[in-house]
């Protein structure tokens, strides 16, 4: 009796320990599949003026235009008032801010670059979605936080 | 003796340099934030089908200056009766959107070159004591928004030029575009080329004249 419970007690150890990894996923799934209740935040201080909308649609042009100033390196030192206005790039819909609590907020939408065709007639030639998160630093001006234009669409 | 001719000759210089100091001091050209805000101010009347054919009576006035808000600053600047019920406290019910007064004036002032007349408002909108209150309903009766208003388009600055005198020169041209559902393509559906003359009055630019240059595509 003595013998076959020393020869169970590896076997029972090996289980434990093969069980081990997946206990913890369980209980992991488990939290997952509760539902997460999301704080809408309060509103901002100050919501965005038609001035600084307008500005962070140019960014947006602009960083599509130029993927070099994308890189978060680049990002953290960029002027948005200081930016070119790109001629044939634009932003649509215009409206689609979305804050996001601590002065951050999200823009969303679409760009396109319009150019002529080969037969001269002019149209959209090239959109992308696209998804930005920009904060308003305590001296008012701008900072994008990130940029994301997702795979070309068409 | 040196310093006798000298004197003249200096006083001579700083006279001549003085006054193209002051014009250059007194009139800036436009940040790219002033550049963004006039071309959207622009695009905002073409959307609207304005034109500065004749002066606009105290009730056009009225009724250009509110849907002009309504298009450009509906989303960040417009109080609605749900958000804010205090605000349209004793308001008849009709009356769903407010517009402080300042903004109302001043782009009155800077957009359509007049002054808000209190006793001669348009039909569908009403001054409280600190804005404009707006029947949305009765405001678009008689002039309904143009579905076309909606597609995807912009104003491109092609020319930015600051005269002598500092008034600002801009000219471009508005597109839209609508989608070809036989090609998938969004194809160019309205264009019209645009000038416009703004004068710099208190630190802001007031636009003083706006003409579609050629025949409007579409």
């Amino acid at each position: 009796m003595q013998k076959s419970k020393r020869r169970l007690l590896p076997i029972l150890l090996l289980c434990a320990l093969s069980l081990t990894p997946i206990l913890p996923g369980m209980l992991y799934q488990e939290v997952l599949a509760e539902p997460v209740e999301m704080d809408e935040p309060s509103p901002p201080a100050h919501p965005l003026t038609l001035e600084e909308r307008l500005v962070l649609q140019n960014a947006v042009c602009v960083l599509w235009q130029d993927a070099a100033l994308q890189k978060p390196e680049a990002l953290q030192s960029l002027q948005l008032t200081a930016l070119d206005i790109p001629r044939d790039i634009f932003v649509d819909p215009p409206n689609d801010f979305f804050y996001n609590g601590d002065d951050t907020w999200i823009l969303e939408g679409m760009v396109r670059q319009m150019a002529a065709q080969p037969d001269g007639i002019e149209g959209i030639s090239k959109m992308q979605s696209f998804h930005m998160q920009a904060k308003r630093q305590a001296d008012g001006s701008f900072r994008i936080v990130s940029i994301h234009f997702p795979p070309l669409d068409r | 003796m040196t310093k006798k001719a000298i004197f003249p000759l200096v006083l001579a210089i700083l006279l001549a340099v003085a006054p193209v100091q002051a014009v250059s001091a007194a009139q800036p050209s436009p940040d790219t934030r002033e550049v963004l805000l006039l071309r959207q101010s622009l695009f905002t009347l073409w959307q609207m089908g304005f034109s500065f054919s004749r002066p606009l009576d105290a009730h056009e006035l009225c009724d250009a200056t509110l849907r002009f808000l309504i298009r450009n600053q509906f989303m960040h600047s417009a109080a609605f009766r749900e958000d804010a019920p205090a605000r349209f406290a004793n308001i008849p019910e009709n009356y769903n959107v407010f517009f402080d007064k300042a903004l109302v004036e001043q782009t009155a002032r800077y957009i359509f070159n007049g002054w808000i007349d209190q006793n001669a408002l348009c039909p569908g909108v009403f001054l409280g004591a600190s804005g404009y209150y707006v029947d949305m309903e009765r405001l678009h009766r008689d002039i309904p928004i143009n579905d076309d208003t909606f597609l995807p388009g912009y104003a491109s600055v092609e020319s930015l030029q600051q005269q002598g005198d500092g008034t600002l020169i801009m000219s471009g041209k508005f597109r839209r575009f609508k989608l070809n559902e036989d090609s998938g393509k969004e194809i160019l559906w309205g264009a019209a080329p645009f000038m416009a003359r703004f004068v710099l009055e208190d630190g802001k630019w007031r636009l003083v004249s706006f003409i579609i240059t050629e025949e409007a595509m579409g």
